[in-house]
């Protein structure tokens, strides 16, 4: 043993003796000690991107710039350096900490420079950032990104050792390494420790190998391999877990998230090409993050490129005191350290002469546009897969057509978080009839390649299917399913929901009319259960269970239902049950001119709806209602027409103008608070589902009123209708944003809404019925305003209070009209409106 | 030789940088030796085997007698496995001293898929195993290198009668080919003679030489080419010429040339040419604070106002504020504005406008 310790020693004096001396070497293109075999990268004070790397300024520059430029983008200073410097941090998302449905908002975080010459890691958050901040309104992935979750960015945690490299970016000290001191360089670009007991100039010998690498700082496997203890070290870990300024930055910037909600943590550095991940005892967390980073390797191999990441994962319990050891036991998340290219080849992958190991950390400038914006894809990758499983937003049966609606169901998140089921049936689905399904998702679900759905890059094609069954206490039923359709647009919805490209599949679906068929049909009462099962983009199966919505916690999803017994990966969701019957139904009636009329819940007595349906398959509809504090409020809302249904993309409100003398339209101001669509069966009975102030619901109606010589169904002809057509909506060109509606009722009544403004300029409405038998001109005894119930949920039909507002005089003919009206409240004055028609009812020709 | 090898063999060493993680060609798995082999791996056996393959290799043995010689030290149990790396790793590096070719280079092909015998513990990931000596990376370097210096060499020595055959070969290679580079390095050492041959030849090439052509004409300091160049070229061939257009054009020309791509379609390129125009500021006063009337001009520009804020961040004040007191501004720009005093704390000392130039 002596002998071989004295051989040890000799061999070791041998080295010693052979090192050379202490210069400062220059990294070059051509062969040399340092020669790398393409130009040396150069950073330039620019914001944007380009084929080559941004100096410090540059990359704050650009975060500072799309903070101010995207609102959702906001930046925070976490903490300062060793020296004194601002750390930033970015958090990028629209909206709070909480996703639209009140749930926590998962958080992910990507920390870049930490070791301070891996120049492609500051590039490839800030490339994220660019991504996520400047694609947004893509109405798909990014947006639901954006939507769902927060990221949480901190491009340069290292500022003192960035600025230290860019300061030098050809060069560093040989033969000053503690370990290698011939082939290792130090200081200057090759510096990659904070500034601890450092100075900034590279010809000075004070801190040349001094510094904290900010990757052997942290708890809990601090303090680590022994060698971390020499201060000289290119890794020396700090004097204690957490002593540096920047560690404690880094925690600080968790609070973005915030850190109780983040879902996934990665530290970008470089290079290997390799995920180097952090597992737990937690077997489900390890499963989590296995799966994940399988799909980011299996997406990124196919980017421009080619490159493949493998995953090399490592327990906690052999930690070396990385923020991916931290992060994965503080918080329970997948967590890595992320090696950037290049991998195991070094500069020699890209044409580099691989002379010293250290070429890898300088990334050729001609490669960085594409490691930038390839990794900021895959990052999004993981955030959209982390932002949450999919689910079954609603289901709706259509006819073949698609015109008419037959049975429609959807969640509705409650007050105690949970998802309340909402359906309504018109009509059974018949066997042996051809229907569409369209079914919604909260996600976009399905990627595409100039236009057309494909695979997402590294999922296979088996990916994209969509299995639609119909089943019967677990048997499945004869059926079949055509191809999915995916909308190639998001809806045109407004509401806290926000929709997405390619959220929703139409399939075409027939229940055989077959003898087991039928026999099973007549054992379930009639109704059978709709079973789906798919996947999103990234491979999460549904949530089996819609009722409680997914989320995160402690290493695992949770609430995230599945099927077949395999935890955390969803399955088929068999919650929606619809009418099948084998007999056929009657047919469902379009909506026609007869379904002009004022439409209302008898259980929300005092608001309604005043729908005019106009010819081309239009329609006008009023909302009078109330608002938060129970004053009167009105929507209105222009639709579509489509068999049984109406769309109101857009419910718009307005206000602004005061009534009266004072009225000037240049005051009113609109704006879109909403959307709604009327779905209705025969003539008289139906449901109105909006989305605005906050609400989504179903509230079922009935019409109040029918206008005379407009029948519903079948026209059957009434030859008396020069009365009738003046029904429809009027208004003033002089006072463009007020207006009446009225309609004959019968031969001997009119109804009249007036939607107007009061004093204040907030929106106003009287209604009124004339004086039976008055013609010319047409008598309101008494207009009446009303107030009281709150809009919404709380809705109180008993807190309506009607005032007497006035009386008015209403004259009329095909074309033209004049109101006069009456009034001794307070604020409101008497006047004379002259009328132009605004609409004219559908049915209703004006002789 | 002995201290040579000394001096080369440690960069082998560096955990960090030279990953390779086990093979499965390898028979058996590589061997985990502690980091301290790498000292221990230089040995006067592991010489012997260098200077052997070495001399082999100078007597112009075929690629079969040199990679039998190489199979010969892999399985020579005699060794440690690390020894038997180092000798290759050894032979590869010394090989860097001689003349491209001097090696078959199907023995650095074999080389460039050789599996590490012996491994040790990732720096960053002591679990995730790493080769001693990266004999792959080295040879594929090596085979880099000699394509890089035996372009260099073509462009160098090839009189002017070859300029064709020289563009042709410009003309077909691909940028990311080492040969390439070394052609691309050569060509700015060129005189004036052999480049007008060789921009004449490139302007009949089918492809015109591609982006190396601007190169020829950077060191010809044809201005007027280039600006016409500039307009139209993507910025991953523009960008890299830009980057040495200070070194090879008078400074007016220079200017005028970054003014162009001031206008150039891509965003990314304007930006990185209004920080070289911020770069090289002149000294006089009014020139400078014309420029910076135009950079407070372009704060409101949805794209290049954060670029414009960043470049009067490196200017003096005196040479803007007056201009931006004078000239009403939205709300954005008056926020990329109030930014200009945090990024200057941002900026390295190199950073300021105009350095060496005021």
């Amino acid at each position: 043993m002596k002998q071989l310790r004295t051989i040890l020693a000799s061999i070791l004096l041998a080295a010693a003796s052979a090192l050379p001396a202490q210069s400062i070497v220059d990294w070059t293109e051509g062969p040399g000690r340092l020669g790398l075999g393409y130009p040396v990268p150069v950073p330039v004070d620019t914001p944007l991107p380009f084929d080559g790397f941004r100096s410090y300024a540059g990359l704050h520059a650009r975060h500072q710039d799309l903070d101010i430029m995207h609102d959702s983008v906001s930046s925070t200073i976490v903490g300062q350096t060793r020296k004194g410097r601002d750390i930033w941090a970015y958090r990028l998302g629209r909206g709070g900490n909480q996703t639209f449905e009140g749930l926590p908002r998962g958080a992910l975080q990507f920390t870049g420079g930490i070791h301070a010459r891996e120049w492609q890691s500051p590039e490839a958050v800030t490339g994220l950032m660019e991504l996520l901040a400047e694609e947004q309104g893509d109405g798909h992935w990014i947006d639901y990104v954006l939507d769902h979750t927060s990221i949480v960015l901190v491009p340069v945690l290292n500022v003192d050792g960035f600025l230290q490299t860019q300061r030098y970016p050809r060069s560093n000290w040989l033969g000053v390494d503690n370990r290698y001191p011939d082939v290792s360089p130090r200081d200057g670009r090759m510096r990659r420790k904070n500034l601890r007991h450092s100075d900034e100039d590279l010809a000075t010998s004070a801190g040349r190998v001094a510094g904290v690498d900010l990757n052997r700082n942290n708890e809990p496997a601090w303090p680590g391999p022994q060698y971390t203890e020499v201060p000289a070290d290119l890794t020396y870990r700090g004097p204690s877990a957490g002593s540096e300024p920047e560690t404690q930055a880094l925690i600080n910037a968790t609070g973005l998230g915030p850190g109780e909600q983040l879902r996934f943590y990665a530290d970008m550095h470089s290079f290997t090409r390799v995920f180097f991940s952090v597992q737990t005892d937690n077997a489900r967390l390890n499963a989590i993050q296995r799966r994940l980073l399988a799909m980011a390797s299996d997406h990124h191999v196919e980017l421009p490129g080619n490159k493949r990441y493998v995953d090399s994962p490592s327990h906690i319990d052999f930690g070396i005191g990385t923020t991916s050891e931290y992060f994965a036991d503080e918080f329970r998340v997948p967590s890595l350290t992320w090696e950037i290219e290049p991998g195991q080849m070094g500069g020699a992958e890209y044409g580099g002469f691989a002379s010293n190991g250290n070429d890898g950390f300088i990334l050729p400038e001609s490669e960085i546009r594409r490691v930038r914006e390839n990794l900021a894809e895959t990052m999004t990758a993981i955030a959209y897969h982390m932002a949450g499983p999919p689910h079954l937003v609603s289901a709706e049966l259509l006819d073949r057509s698609g015109r008419f609606t037959h049975w429609t169901a959807r969640w509705q998140i409650d007050a105690e978080g949970r998802r309340q089921r909402v359906a309504r049936e018109l009509r059974p689905l018949t066997v042996g009839r051809n229907y569409l399904l369209r079914l919604q998702f909260n996600k976009p679900m399905r990627w595409r390649e100039n236009g057309a759905i494909a695979a997402f890059p590294g999922r296979p094609p088996s990916s994209l299917k969509v299995d639609v069954d119909l089943e019967i206490d677990g048997e499945t039923l004869a059926v079949t399913v055509g191809p999915p359709e995916w909308n190639t647009e998001p809806a045109a919805w407004i509401g806290l929901r926000p929709r997405y490209t390619s959220d929703t599949a139409t399939v075409l679906v027939r229940l055989e009319d077959h003898e087991d068929n039928v026999a099973l049909l007549e054992q379930s009462g009639g109704r059978v259960s709709l079973s789906v099962d798919t996947q999103d983009m990234t491979g999460h199966r549904l949530d089996a269970n819609p009722a409680t919505p997914a989320g995160y916690r402690w290493g695992a999803w949770r609430d995230y239902e599945g099927t077949d017994g395999a935890l955390d990966q969803g399955g088929r969701d068999r919650s929606l049950e619809l009418p099948v019957s084998t007999t056929e139904s009657d047919p469902v009636l379009p909506v026609g001119g007869g379904h002009s009329a004022m439409w209302f819940n008898p259980q929300r007595s005092g608001e309604g709806w005043v729908l005019e349906i106009l010819p081309d398959q239009r329609a006008v509809a009023y909302w009078f209602t109330f608002d938060d504090e129970g004053r009167p409020r009105w929507l209105v809302g222009n639709g579509r027409v489509e068999g049984n249904r109406i769309e109101f993309p857009e419910l718009i409100a307005a206000s602004g103008a005061r009534f009266g003398a004072d009225f000037e339209s240049g005051d009113v101001k609109t704006s879109t608070v909403g959307s709604a669509r009327m779905l209705f069966d025969g003539c008289s009975e139906g449901w109105y589902e909006y989305e605005a102030y906050g609400f989504h619901r179903t509230v079922d109606f009935q019409a109040l009123t029918s206008i005379w010589n407009v029948p519903c169904g079948p026209a059957v002809g009434f030859p008396d209708n020069e009365r009738a057509s003046e029904s429809g909506s009027w208004y003033d060109p002089a006072q463009s944003g007020q207006g009446l509606t009225v309609q004959w009722i019968s031969p001997e009544e009119m109804m009249l809404v007036w939607f107007t403004f009061d004093p204040e300029g907030r929106p106003y409405w009287i209604i009124g019925l004339s004086e039976a038998g008055s013609t010319d001109p047409v008598v309101f005894p008494e207009l009446r305003a009303v107030r009281g119930p709150v809009f919404g949920d709380d809705y109180d039909a008993g807190a309506v209070e009607q005032v007497l507002w006035g009386r008015a005089e209403l004259s009329l003919d095909c074309a033209q009209g004049q109101f006069e009206y009456e009034t001794d409240i307070d604020g409101f004055v008497g006047g004379v409106l002259p009328l132009e028609r605004l609409t004219r009812l559908s049915g209703l020709e004006c002789p | 030789m002995r201290t040579a090898f000394l001096r080369l063999a440690p960069a082998s060493c560096l955990l960090i940088a030279l990953t390779f993680t086990t093979a499965a060609s390898v028979a058996n798995g590589p061997s985990r030796v502690p980091p301290q082999a790498r000292w221990t791996a230089q040995t006067a056996a592991v010489e012997e085997h260098i200077d052997s393959l070495l001399e082999l290799t100078l007597d112009q043995a075929g690629s079969r007698e040199i990679l039998a010689a190489v199979a010969t030290i892999r399985s020579d149990t005699t060794l440690p496995p690390e020894q038997r790396d180092a000798a290759l790793y050894g032979y590869l590096q010394r090989l860097r001293d001689h003349p491209p070719g001097t090696a078959p280079s199907a023995v650095l092909e074999q080389l460039s898929h050789t599996a590490p015998l012996a491994v040790v513990g990732h720096e960053e990931a002591p679990w995730h195993q790493v080769a001693l000596f990266n004999i792959a990376a080295a040879a594929r370097g090596l085979a880099n290198e000699w394509s890089w210096r035996d372009g260099h060499e073509r462009v160098r020595a090839t009189p002017p009668a070859g300029a064709a055959s020289l563009a042709g070969e410009l003309d077909a290679l691909s940028a990311d080919d080492p040969r390439y580079r070394g052609m691309l390095a050569a060509v700015a050492e060129l005189p004036g003679q052999r480049l007008d041959a060789l921009a004449l030849h490139c302007a009949s090439t089918p492809g015109g030489c591609g982006p190396a052509r601007a190169d020829i004409e950077l060191a010809r300091h044809n201005s007027d080419w280039l600006a016409s160049w500039a307009s139209a070229a993507p910025p991953s061939d523009l960008l890299p010429r830009l980057a040495r257009v200070r070194r090879h054009l008078p400074r007016k020309d220079a200017n005028d040339l970054m003014r162009a791509a001031l206008s150039h379609r891509d965003r990314g390129v304007a930006a990185w040419a209004m920080s070289d125009l911020t770069s090289h500021l002149p000294k006089d006063s009014s020139l400078r604070r014309e420029w910076g009337e135009r950079l407070i001009g372009l704060l409101d520009d949805p794209a290049l106002g954060g670029a414009a804020a960043l470049q009067l961040a490196r200017m003096d004040s005196e040479d803007w504020l007056e201009a931006a007191a004078r000239r009403p501004l939205s709300e954005n720009a008056r926020r990329r504005l109030d930014l200009l005093a945090q990024m200057e704390s941002t900026l390295s000392e190199s950073g300021k406008a105009g350095g060496g130039d005021k």
